[in-house]
């Protein structure tokens, strides 16, 4: 009996030591915002897409966007995805947003967000019809546009851009069904009053559209020319205040002229030229995506020094050429773990942090010391 | 007392070791009973006489697409034949093309039974599928002019002008970039374009991928590969994890080529 009261003893005491060791434990030290920075580039147009949407530690957020000021970037689109910010009707978590969007602003560059990603519970019964997170049907339009516009309200005088969906252009970001561009545009007509009165100085940018050469008919997704001439005609200039583009290069370089039946960075020319004919000259482009790949086997990549120099170009033209685009942000800065596909070499740094030689040839260039 | 607790002590010993053996036996019965474990891909390719092989024909020379006829031709593809034959008697191989990001979606979805397609092997998938041994390595290599004996080992190029492609170094690779410090590195284009200013006298060395090397010094006089790589990027052919008599019967068959220089001939051949 007496040594087991030692023995219960000696655990007691144990898990008393314990408990005060834990309670006594300093808290995790907050990554602090530190001072207000400013960006210092050649380009002021010059931007990344960061993806901090998956990225918990604070120091890596922060980290990221220190290196993106260094970089000489002074815009980043990040991703705000509503089913995590929103996870049930009316109930709005905003932390790592607000990690995000106060890191950000703190090195002083401009937030454009990008929103979707739909919860489960504006999508169907999954017992009676499986659906993905791109899957939204009319009958929700409103529940998305009370989130736009509690985002829009919460992020007011911090994030003053927004894109509305991603890519609708193409199946799997529409739900896996057919597109549909004038149902996208019921969409944009949903949200655009919602944002506009939560904040009159919110800028709405519509499209996103996937660069595509689909042929007509193609179930996986309509050509983005096309996509974007009926979106028009369905009156998407009347509710959308800008056209967020994706630039994608693959293997031609930045001066290839536009070619509706190709892929590269100048058709954003020829979607330029569709606003232009349809009376919207006046709606800005903001560049949201693009650039180019540098995987060694990748069917669309180019080499290294292709990547720096085209990317170089591309941002240089961007300034020089084109007044109507306000903003060039390629994808992507950094992915929070390796994706070990050839997404990985569209990054300008690695999952720990070390830079590229295509950061340091366009941080070269903002600097104004490169060619 | 102290005798009494000992001869209790024996019998508990002797309980302890029957109780054991018995348990022991036991167990020996039970797994003989068991059925042997089956690798369902293995034992469709006996049944069929076929082993599917993923490839990616677009990277000369291991896999590519010849003009007139369109049939898919290199080193990986007769090296899958070799292996098909050599698997088990009358096995042939069956080449599936698929395009590159696209080869490890295949295998898992049971497209096919084998990567063979330059891959190299990668770390971070290995929860998803087994690799084989290597058969090729595609890593660093340092090449010099013929009869240079001054330069035999990376450690001789200090202060040497050597040629490199642009933003050549792996990401995230450490040793590669430890490798490189205090080295004159003068970086082109391409690695093509490094050793062509080799040849030209521009620089004294050059730390090119071997592929990249064998290929050209193929159709060259002047220059020769030193030593054996300086990184490892090895090629492996992956399986599903749950093919395990495949793999071994793979790995087997690697090693066999490796020791009969097979491996060495298909590489004199394709480059």
């Amino acid at each position: 009996m007496v040594a087991m009261k030692g023995v219960r003893g000696y655990r007691g005491r144990g898990l008393l030591l314990l408990l005060a060791l834990l309670a006594g434990r300093p808290p995790s030290p907050p990554v602090a915002l530190g001072p207000q920075q400013t960006v210092h580039s050649v380009n002021p147009k010059l931007g990344i897409h960061t993806r901090l949407t998956d990225e918990v530690e604070p120091w890596k957020i922060k980290r990221t966007l220190e290196m993106v000021r260094e970089l000489g970037a002074g815009w980043i689109v990040e991703y705000f995805p509503w089913a995590y910010y929103e996870p049930s009707p009316g109930r709005f978590d905003w932390s790592h947003a607000d990690l995000v969007v106060d890191h950000a602003r703190r090195q002083g560059l401009t937030v454009i967000a990008r929103l979707g990603f739909v919860p489960e519970w504006a999508r169907p019964d999954p017992e009676e019809q499986p659906t993905t997170f791109t899957y939204l049907d009319r009958e929700h339009y409103d529940d998305l546009a009370a989130y736009v516009a509690a985002f829009v309200e919460h992020f007011r005088g911090r994030v003053e851009h927004i894109v509305i969906w991603n890519e609708p252009n193409i199946s799997l970001e529409w739900g896996y069904r057919p597109v549909d561009p004038e149902g996208y545009v019921a969409l944009l007509r949903a949200v655009y009053p919602r944002a506009r009165a939560a904040n009159p100085e919110v800028v709405v940018l519509g499209g996103a559209l996937a660069p595509t050469l689909a042929p007509v008919g193609d179930p996986e997704g309509m050509n983005d020319l096309d996509y974007l001439r009926r979106m028009l005609a369905a009156g998407a200039g009347e509710v959308m205040d800008g056209l967020a583009v994706h630039a994608y290069g693959w293997q031609r370089p930045a001066d290839a002229p536009p070619d509706p039946t190709e892929v590269n960075w100048n058709r954003t020319l020829l979607l330029r030229q569709l606003l232009v004919e349809a009376g919207y000259a006046d709606l800005p482009i903001y560049i949201t995506e693009g650039g180019w790949n540098d995987h060694p086997r990748w069917t669309k990549a180019v080499s290294p020094s292709q990547r720096a120099a085209f990317t170089v170009q591309a941002y240089r033209q961007a300034l020089e050429e084109w007044p109507w685009c306000q903003a060039v942000v390629l994808w992507a800065f950094r992915f929070p773990r390796p994706a070990n596909t050839y997404q990985d070499y569209f990054t300008f740094v690695t999952t720990d942090f070390t830079p590229k030689p295509i950061y340091l040839a366009v941080q070269r260039y903002a600097r104004g010391e490169g060619p | 007392m102290r005798g009494r607790s000992g001869a209790g002590s024996g019998r508990t010993l002797v309980v302890g070791v029957v109780a054991g053996l018995l348990l022991g036996a036991g167990l020996w019965l039970l797994l003989r009973s068991l059925p042997a474990a089956v690798d369902p891909t293995w034992q469709r390719i006996v049944e069929t006489g076929v082993l599917r092989v993923c490839t990616d024909p677009s990277w000369p020379p291991f896999e590519f697409v010849i003009e007139e006829g369109g049939e898919v031709q290199g080193f990986d593809i007769e090296l899958a034949g070799l292996l098909a034959a050599r698997l088990a008697p009358g096995i042939q191989a069956q080449i599936v093309p698929v395009g590159f990001d696209g080869l490890y979606d295949a295998l898992l979805s049971g497209r096919c039974d084998a990567v063979l397609s330059a891959l190299p092997y990668e770390p971070m998938r290995t929860q998803d599928v087994a690799y084989s041994l290597a058969y090729f390595n595609a890593g660093l290599v340092l090449v010099v002019r013929a009869g240079s004996d001054e330069i035999e080992t990376v450690d001789d190029l200090r202060g040497r002008a050597v040629g490199v492609e642009w933003g050549f170094v792996p990401e995230g690779n450490s040793r590669q970039r430890l490798l490189l410090q205090n080295l004159g590195l003068r970086r082109y284009d391409t690695p093509l374009d490094a050793l062509r200013a080799l040849q030209a006298g521009e620089v004294e060395a050059a730390l090119v991928d071997r592929i990249t090397a064998l290929t050209y010094l193929h159709g060259c006089q002047g220059l020769q590969i030193v030593g054996e790589p300086l990184t490892d990027v090895s090629y492996s052919i992956p399986v599903r994890p749950d093919s395990f008599k495949l793999l071994e019967e793979i790995n087997r068959v690697l090693l066999e080529m490796r020791q009969d220089g097979t491996l060495e001939r298909l590489q004199e051949k394709w480059f």
